[in-house]
Order: C-alpha cells, then structure tokens, then sequence
C-alpha cells in the first residue's frame, strides 16, 4: 500500500481531532520485532501519529493528512531515523492518553486562528504543560463569568466587550456549557489575537472589573443615609467616568448610571468578585503562553 | 566481521576477521578511511587495480544476493502475532494468498485477545461478550475509516484471525462459528518454514546483542534509534553512506529496495573497507528465520456440504490443517462428550 494523501487543511485537522481522541496504542511486529505505535506521537518537528487501524497508519505532516501500510511506516521511519544521523536524537514528543482530549480540542481552532498544524499543537502543548493545563481549566469558569456579566451587567459588558472579547464570544457556542473546543479559540484568540498581549486585552478587563466592584462596594457601605448615598452614587459615576477615560473609554453619563444601577441590583451577586478572581488566576498563564507562542 | 582497509590499499587480498568491538572509530581511524576512500576512488577510474580484491567482490555479491532473496519475499511481518508465548500455527503451503485484504487483525492468545495490536476492552469473560466486542471494534473501526476519509464509506470488513495452536479447536470453532455468522474470516498462519539455508548462519555474539537489544524494545523511537546507529556503525568506515543516505526518498513504496542496492554499491565503492557486514546484514535484512504469513478464508456454516471432521480433544493446528481452501464448511466431532458425530452447530 503507498502512501496515500488523504486530506489537508481544515478537513485533515477535523478529521484528525475527532479520530485521536478515542486513539490508543498499538503493537505490532516488525522485522526487529514488536514495536508500540503510540497516537500523538511527534516527531521532526513536524509529523504526528494520529493512530494505526488494521494494519494501516495514519499520520499528519503539517496540516496534511496520509495514510500508509503500517509495515511501511516503520520501515520509513527506521530509515528516516539513519538518514538523519546524528540528529536522530532529536526529541520525540508524545500527548499522554488522558491529555489526548484536550489536545484533540485545540487542533481546529489553533489551525484556524494561528496555522498551527497538529504536530506543532502537540509540541507547544508539551513544552507548555503546565500554563495549558492550568488555562485548560480556568478558562470554562471565566467565560462563564463574562456570561454572567453579560447577563446581568449588559451596559458595562457592552463596554468592555472589545476586539477579542468581541471575537471570543462570536466563537463561543452559544450553550451552558464551554467545550473543549470553545476553550481552545478562547486562548488561542487571547494569546495571538489582535498582535495584543493577553494583558492588555484581558488585563484591561480585569482593571475595569475591580474598578467598578471597589465602586459599587462603597456606594453600598453600611449606614449611608438617602441624601448621602444619592450624592455619594453621582460621585461615584463620575469617578467611573474619569476612570474610563483613563483606560481610553468614553461613556456618557447615562451610561455611567446605567453601569452603577447595572451594579447595585446586583451587587450581592459577587458576580464581577468571581471574574476578577478567574481572571487574575487566568492571566499568568495566558501570559506565558502568548510569550511562548511568539517563538512558533 | 570487518574488512581491514589494507587489502585494496596494497592491492593484496582484504582479510577478514571477526570483530567482538567495534573498529570503526571518529577522528584517526576516519581519516585513514577518508585516505582509503580516496584511493579507492581514483581506483575505480584505473582498470589495472580498480577491481575490489575477490573476497571484497565476493562479499558484496553474496550480500546483493541476500537483499534480492529478501526482496523478492513478500514482507508479511506486520501480520504477525505480538502476544508473548503465542505459538502461531502453520498453513499448509498453497491454497492460500496473502492477506492483503484484511481490514482488522485479532489475536487469541492465552494471555488474552488482541484487536489490532491493542487487548480487547473490557476484557469480555465468555464467548459471546468477545463476539459482541469484537463486532463493536470492527464497528467502530470503520466509523474511524469514515471519518478520516471525509464520509467515503468503510470497505468491507475483513478479520484476520491468530488462533494459539495449541488452543482447543472446539473453542475456536464455536468462537468461529459465531463471527462467521456477522462477519468476513480469514484464518491466519504461517507458510512452511522457507529460509534459504545459504542465509541461515548466526551472527557473532556481539551483533547478536545488539539485535536482541532491538528486538527487545517495543518504543518506537528508541527502537529507530538504536537500529539506525546499528547501521551507521556497520558502515562507519565506509565513505559514501552519508551521501547515499542523502539522496534516499525513504517514503518511496520501494525505499527499502532502493536502500538495498546503494549500500551493495557503496561497500563496493569503498572496497569493503571498514564495512562490519555480520552486523550490516543482521540489520538490514530480515531475520533468516522469519516466516511468510498465509491467509485462508474461512466460512463455517451450519449443513454446509464439505464437512471436516476432527476428534473433539483436537488443537488448533489440527483444525487448521483440516480447514478446506475455500467455500463454507461444517465442523463435525468424533468422539468425547461434545461430539457424538453431531456438528457442534446442532444441525
């Protein structure tokens, strides 16, 4: 059987992501004798094991797709491993089985939003383990929070919501729930997009966030009277007004009463609490990951 | 075994010595070899000394003999069994083609059963749980196949079956007889031994344990790597392997043939200097004793008209032996409690 180009681009990382996550390794003999084939295998920089079927292989190089006779694929590679001599020991990368998931997830849309081929995926996953997992996991429960923001504080959302949030939520699937996938366009658009670091996109969000509960939090201090805490709430929308124009935000002041009434209905919903502690767990890591991703 | 470099150098005869270490070393010795190399060179360009000394000719002429041999059989050593112990049994020669249209490979082994190289799972406890897995495998299998090929429908699935031989052959009838009901069989064994004796000899212990450290390792790139240094210090004083490898399409369908012919060409280039040919052939030719896989079609159906008949405390290569070369067939006992002459279908 010769290799066979079966799909590129888009379709070839599609196919892959959904195949890969239910891949496991197999064993087989060779020539030398057994040999375990391991999905999300990466090797040369460039070239992934999606699995072995039968006894056909699958693999990618860059964003191509092939498939070949698994015989042959060893056979390639024992004599691609002499050909490169001593860079024969350049490293392989391997995706653990139980990260195979979350890999499988970013394959698309790190494709689409940075032309990252699965290998390279598998690569900067792997060298960036750690800041991954810990975006992997954090970021379902930030985007919940811009949820609720969204929900329940529309007129500051709709403020805040810039470029990437914009593009971030065009992303999201529409649902209760942040899929693997939704993750993935979430942190791959917060890392590259817009040539903006994460600090400046989220960080930006974040500041707004604090910002406005510190307001909140003092137009709601125990024992103001009516009179008082009427001057105490123009004070403050002025003072937000001021403050967003600091970050480069013009709102009128009606809109500076809209986010502060926006605020006190739900001041006791510690909704933009939750965010600014998600977000200042997040932002390290989508840091160093925006910093890693600039050496791709 | 090592070609010492004095043999085209001096014009005399190469001696040949069997090596426990290797010879080949980076620095002095490769500059000596690069010297060499150089002289063979203009030697190919002077007919009156540029013929490699007879043995040098000889060798490298046995070893394109030994890469043809090699070539010429069809590698089927990806159909093998991997289970550690199994003993596969052997076909009968003819009758069979080889198995080039299986889509899944299942093994049933003592240890366990093995789908594609991967144990079935969960691990199913009676017959009919293992019938049932194996159909969901072959199920899911060609949902993979569809995915991967943009929706293109899977071709029909075929299964290459491993039976222990040893195994007890009413067990694999009955487990036969069940996935012959659902799906297309292929029995699976092993062609009658056909190593070429001139190509039966034992490595030295030395090349021996490197071969074993290879075989040894399942890891796919620790296993490339090793044998690919096996083969760099085979030809580590033999100029021209560096530029042969550089101009190697190792995705080529006959890479591997290729391969074979540049290297009988580059030791001829280097006049066998500095080439270890006992560790050159151990690897890059196929073990001597390894064996062609045989495929032979098998479909057992209940009142089918050729009946094979087989004892009930039959083995597995009993009924291998007995399997008919094509066409549906019953399976019937003699003897023991399960047989009383009756098929084991009931029919």
């Amino acid at each position: 059987m010769a290799t066979k180009l079966i799909s590129s681009g888009k379709t070839a990382m599609q196919s892959v992501a959904k195949v890969m996550k239910a891949a496991t390794p197999a064993t087989f003999n060779s020539t030398f004798g057994p040999v375990k084939l391991v999905p999300g295998t990466v090797w040369d920089g460039n070239k992934m094991l999606v699995m072995t079927m039968g006894l056909t292989t699958y693999y990618t190089i860059d964003d191509r797709l092939y498939e070949c006779s698994t015989s042959d694929f060893i056979r390639a590679e024992w004599l691609a491993a002499y050909q490169r001599g001593v860079a024969s020991a350049a490293p392989w990368v391997a995706v653990a089985k139980a990260e195979m998931a979350l890999v499988c997830g970013i394959f698309v849309p790190w494709y689409v939003l940075l032309g990252m081929s699965c290998a390279k995926v598998g690569i900067f996953y792997a060298s960036n383990k750690e800041s991954m997992d810990k975006a992997i996991k954090l970021t379902p429960k930030v985007v919940n929070d811009l949820r609720a923001l969204k929900r329940k504080f529309p007129t500051l959302f709709k403020m805040i919501e810039n470029k990437i949030i914009h593009e971030i939520w065009l992303e999201l699937r529409q649902g209760h729930g942040v899929t693997a996938e939704d993750v993935a366009f979430f942190v791959g658009r917060v890392i590259r997009g817009a040539g903006m670091a994460p600090e400046v996109s989220l960080g930006l969000v974040l500041k707004i966030v604090i910002q406005v509960g510190l307001l909140v939090t003092a137009t709601h201090a125990p024992g103001m009277v009516v009179h008082a805490a009427e001057s105490a709430a123009h004070r403050t929308e002025e003072e937000l007004k001021e403050f967003l124009a600091s970050m480069g935000y013009s709102i009128t002041a009606a809109e500076a009463k809209d986010i502060m009434k926006e605020a006190r209905g739900h001041v006791a919903d510690a909704d933009l609490k939750a965010l600014e502690t998600d977000l200042k767990a997040l932002l390290p890591s989508l840091e160093d990951l925006s910093q890693a991703a600039e050496w791709l | 075994m090592v070609v010492s470099p004095r043999g085209p150098i001096h014009r005399l005869r190469a001696t040949f010595g069997r090596t426990t270490a290797r010879l080949a070393r980076p620095g002095a010795a490769g500059v000596v070899f690069a010297v060499f190399a150089f002289f063979a060179g203009l030697a190919s360009s002077r007919p009156a000394w540029a013929e490699p000394p007879l043995p040098c000719a000889a060798r490298t002429a046995e070893l394109e003999a030994r890469y043809r041999r090699a070539d010429a059989r069809p590698d089927t050593s990806g159909f093998l069994p991997v289970s550690t112990g199994f003993e596969a049994p052997t076909l009968a020669s003819g009758g069979a083609s080889p198995p080039g249209a299986i889509t899944t490979m299942v093994e049933v082994a003592p240890s366990g059963i093995l789908v594609d190289g991967r144990p079935l799972d969960p691990a199913p406890s009676d017959r009919k749980k293992i019938v049932a897995a194996l159909i969901r495998e072959v199920s899911d299998g060609r949902a993979r196949w569809k995915t991967l090929h943009g929706g293109k429908a899977a071709p029909p699935a075929k299964l290459g079956i491993w039976l222990d031989r040893r195994g007890k052959a009413a067990d694999a009838v009955s487990l036969l007889q069940d996935l012959s009901d659902k799906l297309d069989l292929a029995v699976l064994g092993l062609a009658p031994s056909e190593a070429d004796e001139r190509d039966r000899k034992e490595p030295p212990a030395s090349v021996r344990k490197r071969l074993d450290e290879i075989r040894a390792t399942t890891d796919a790139p620790q296993k490339a790597r090793l044998i690919a240094s096996a083969r760099r210090d085979a030809l580590a004083g033999c100029g021209g392997s560096q530029k042969m490898l550089e101009a190697l399409d190792v995705t080529a369908p006959d890479a591997e043939v290729t391969f074979h012919r540049q290297v009988v060409k580059t030791v001829g280039s280097c006049g066998c200097a500095g080439v270890d040919f006992d560790l050159l052939e151990a690897v890059t030719l196929p073990a001597p004793d390894s064996r062609t896989v045989l495929a032979r079609p098998l479909r057992l159906r209940g009142g089918a008209a050729t009946r094979v008949t087989l004892p009930i405390e039959a083995d597995v290569q009993q009924l291998v032996d007995h399997l008919p070369a094509s066409g549906a067939f019953t399976v019937r006992w003699r003897g023991g409690e399960a047989g009383k002459g009756a098929p084991l279908d009931g029919k």
